[in-house]
Formats: structure tokens, C-alpha cells, sequence
């Protein structure tokens, strides 16, 4: 490794947390890909990740470490390591994860997490799944209605 | 102290359109969608998959159905002051139903009943078409009342005669009862893609649809129609799904009822899975119910 000085990146979380990360892995998120390009390739810089705090950037930084030397994995194994990086993700990580993909542009996550959202709903009732996500119903009596009639079709 | 932020109703409807698509299921992804107001205005309503009415006596106030979504069998319950009377016929969520098996069919003894609450009937036509040798029985007519008794208010329209309400389309494909005199190697039952014509309503002509451009195409007893598979990734492209009114074969005393699918590019048939109409024949056909929030 000696000669190939790496580029770094310092990202700054919402609660002021800074992380010091190669240009790669960071490049993963294309909000911070595009951040640096328009601010021309001077090292040292400082991108502040707004809305995401230091314990979801870390996590969201695990992912793009992985996926930036996905080259070097088999398929396979990659597929593996996201089945078990999402597992471990608790739910208030797991909506944080989502959202911190969504704002940083990491469609690969945001798939990730949508699909554990999915497999977490599948063959459940709606007031179930408002009970897991901790969701308020707020429907009107008459959009109450619609559902029923709706529902009436695919249950039983 | 950590202010609480999760807020699962609050995700960006992106994100909520990812999750949504993969819940292929019909039924997943309605209670996906009935869950709060915001997922709810993030997903599009789709239609639903119809059900096949399994033919099976009655005797309670249940009726089976398959769904072709997931593959399994289902029941729906049927009011009580239908009990004993059997379906005949289904049309967007309505079933009819008749009282006797043998007696000459009557209007007197059809019975609509309300599995939705919307109601649209297609009368099909029972017996050969005097005028056109290549309709049979189970020449279907969509979206059209073929009256199978004299029209009332119109005595030019006779007892079996076409008659187009300004309704959508028709659909008809057919499935023959006899060997195919044209073509021997198509044998008495077997398939025969025909055509799948569609009727304008505005000007009644009849025009020959080549392509299903992607869709599945139901094809029944009571109605045929097309679905978006775009919408349904579970059903398959440019395939006719069907069934069809109990055929009784030579040698074969009860007949025999089908279910399936047509590819139409390829021409294959293929049985789907798990689909329970290995029966014999029951006078309760097999029909395609689709729901009344399908119009």
C-alpha cells in the first residue's frame, strides 16, 4: 500500500459526529457523490449529513464499506451479508436506515430495507401491521367503508 | 434524552411505493394500503384478481373459490335464503344462482346474489347458433346480453339473439366441443385458440385482437376480460386464462370441467398449479367472479 495515499472524506452527522471514510466508500451515496463533485476534488472536505445521526451514518457506512469493494466478493456472498446486516437491524434502526438512504441516495439500501419491511408484512392484517410499526388509524368512517368492501374481496 | 422520531406512517412515498411492489400478493398489498391514509395515498389502487368458483354442491351456505393470486381455495359465504340453489353463473361480484338441476332452466328460477354489490349480467348463449354452425354452447359473450329468452320490450329480438348493450367490449374465444373438422389434430376438447374478438360498442363491428399486448386474458362461462400484468406480476403474459362449462366427452357419462391457462404465443396449455378442478362433472360450473371494484 505504500505510495497509494487514499482519498478521504470526513462526513458529519446530524449530532456533530465526524466520520472519516475513503472517497469510495463514500461515493456509494450518490448525494454525496454528486456533493463532491460539484465541489471540485479538494481533499479535506467536509460534508454534512443533515437529518441522519452518528449511530445510523455508522450503520449506514458498514453498508457502503461492503458494497464498495463488492468486486472482490462473490455475488452470493454479498447477498449473504445484506440478508445479515438488515437482520440485526432493529425496527427503529431499520425506519432510520430507510430514511437515511432515501436522503443520502443509496438505492441499494433503500431496496434492502424495503424488503425487510415487506417480509415483515406479508400475511398480516392492517391493524397487525399498524400495531408492529406503532401507526395511528387515521382513516374516515367512510374510507373505513371503502377498506371493508375492499378487504371483504381478498379475505375470508 | 432522545426526542422519539420514528414515524413509520411518515416515510417518503418512494419509499412506500418500493415496499409496496413487492408485495405481489393481492392480498398483502391491500392491507398494506388500508394501514393509514399516507401509505394509502402513496400505492394505487389495483384491481383485483378474480376468483374461479369452483364447482361443488352446495350444502351449506358456502361456496368455494380458487384464487388465481396466491393458489389457494377460499370460501366465501353466501346468504342463507339461497341454500339448496346453485350458481350458474358468475358476473362482477354477483352470482347466479338457480334452484333446480334438471328442470328446464326458467328465468323465474335464476337468483342474483349479491357477493359484492354491483350488478352486471351476461346471459350466455346454450345452445348452437342457427346462423353461425361455428358458435357452439360454449361460445361466451361478454358485455353483451345474449338473451336466452325473447325480449320483452323488443319482439324483433328473439330468444338467443345477440343483443349489444352499450357496454365496454367483447371478448369471445373458443373452445371446441367436437373435433375440429378442419384440422384433425385438434381433438374433441382440446383447445383451439379461435380468436379473441372485441366489439366497439359505438359502431357493433367485430374486430380480431392479434395481440394481448402482455395481458391475461380470463376467459368463462359468464364473462372475459383482460388484466394489466404490469399490475399483477403473478399472472402470466399473453395467456388466456380459462374455463369453461362441463364438457361431456365420449364414454364419459358426467362430463369434465377445466382450468388453465393458454399461452397464446406459444400455444401451450398449461394446468396451474394447484388449481382443484380435477373434477368430475357437477352441474355447478366454473367462473371467473371478479369484483365490481374491478369496473
Amino acid at each position: 500500500m505504500v505510495g497509494v495515499k487514499k482519498k478521504m472524506v470526513t462526513l458529519v452527522s446530524s449530532d456533530g459526529v465526524e466520520f472519516v471514510v475513503e472517497k469510495r466508500v463514500a461515493e456509494q451515496s450518490l448525494f454525496i457523490k454528486n456533493a463532491l463533485n460539484e465541489g471540485g476534488v479538494e481533499e479535506k472536505v467536509m460534508i454534512p449529513i443533515p437529518k441522519v445521526t452518528s449511530d445510523t451514518l455508522s450503520s449506514v457506512l458498514e453498508y457502503c464499506e461492503k458494497h464498495a469493494s463488492a468486486t472482490e466478493f462473490q455475488e452470493n456472498e454479498i447477498e449473504e451479508w445484506d440478508k445479515e446486516y438488515i437482520e440485526k437491524a432493529d425496527l427503529d434502526l431499520l425506519y432510520y436506515l430507510l430514511q437515511a438512504s432515501y436522503s443520502m441516495s443509496i438505492m441499494g439500501l433503500m431496496e434492502l430495507g424495503a424488503k425487510k419491511v415487506a417480509s415483515l408484512i406479508r400475511g398480516k392484517s392492517p391493524q397487525e401491521i399498524r400495531e408492529l410499526f406503532n401507526i395511528k388509524n387515521d382513516f374516515t368512517p367512510e374510507q373505513e367503508e371503502e377498506i371493508r368492501r375492499e378487504m371483504q374481496w381478498n379475505y375470508e | 434524552m432522545k426526542m422519539r422520531m420514528v414515524r413509520w406512517e411518515n416515510l417518503p412515498s418512494d419509499i412506500i411505493e418500493t415496499i409496496s411492489d413487492l408485495l405481489p400478493n393481492g392480498t398483502d398489498y391491500i392491507s398494506f394500503r388500508s394501514v393509514c391514509t399516507y401509505w394509502r395515498a402513496a400505492t394505487s389502487k389495483k384491481h383485483n384478481i378474480p376468483f374461479l368458483i369452483v364447482p361443488s354442491e352446495i350444502s351449506r351456505n358456502v361456496h368455494n373459490v380458487f384464487r388465481v393470486s396466491d393458489q389457494e381455495t377460499r370460501r366465501i359465504m353466501i346468504r342463507q335464503e339461497i341454500l339448496g340453489k346453485k350458481c350458474c353463473e358468475a358476473s362482477h361480484g354477483y352470482l347466479i344462482m338457480v334452484t333446480t338441476v334438471n328442470a328446464p332452466m326458467n328465468i323465474d328460477h335464476l337468483y342474483l346474489v349479491e357477493v359484492d354489490c354491483h350488478l352486471w349480467v351476461a346471459l350466455r348463449y346454450n345452445y348452437p347458433d342457427p346462423e353461425n354452425s361455428r358458435v357452439r354452447r360454449v361460445h361466451l359473450a361478454v358485455g353483451a346480453l345474449r338473451y336466452n329468452y325473447p325480449d320483452l320490450e323488443n319482439s324483433k329480438v328473439k330468444k338467443g339473439a345477440f343483443r349489444f348493450a352499450a357496454i365496454l367490449m367483447l371478448w369471445a374465444a373458443l373452445r371446441y366441443k367436437y373435433p375440429d373438422p378442419e384440422n384433425s389434430k385438434v381433438k374433441k376438447g382440446a383447445f383451439r385458440f379461435a380468436a379473441i374478438l372485441i366489439v366497439r360498442p359505438m359502431n357493433v363491428a367485430i374486430e380480431e385482437v392479434k395481440d394481448l399486448e402482455g395481458r391475461a386474458f380470463f376467459f368463462g362461462l359468464n364473462q372475459s376480460f383482460w388484466m394489466s400484468t404490469e399490475e399483477h406480476t403473478q399472472l402470466k403474459k399473453n395467456c388466456i386464462y380459462y374455463t369453461n362449462f362441463p364438457l361431456r366427452r365420449e364414454d364419459d357419462v358426467y362430463g369434465h370441467q377445466d382450468f388453465g391457462t393458454f399461452d397464446t404465443a406459444t400455444h401451450k396449455i398449461e394446468r396451474v398449479l394447484g388449481s382443484p378442478l380435477e373434477y368430475s362433472f357437477t352441474w355447478v360450473p366454473s367462473a371467473w367472479l371478479m369484483s365490481r371494484h374491478n369496473i
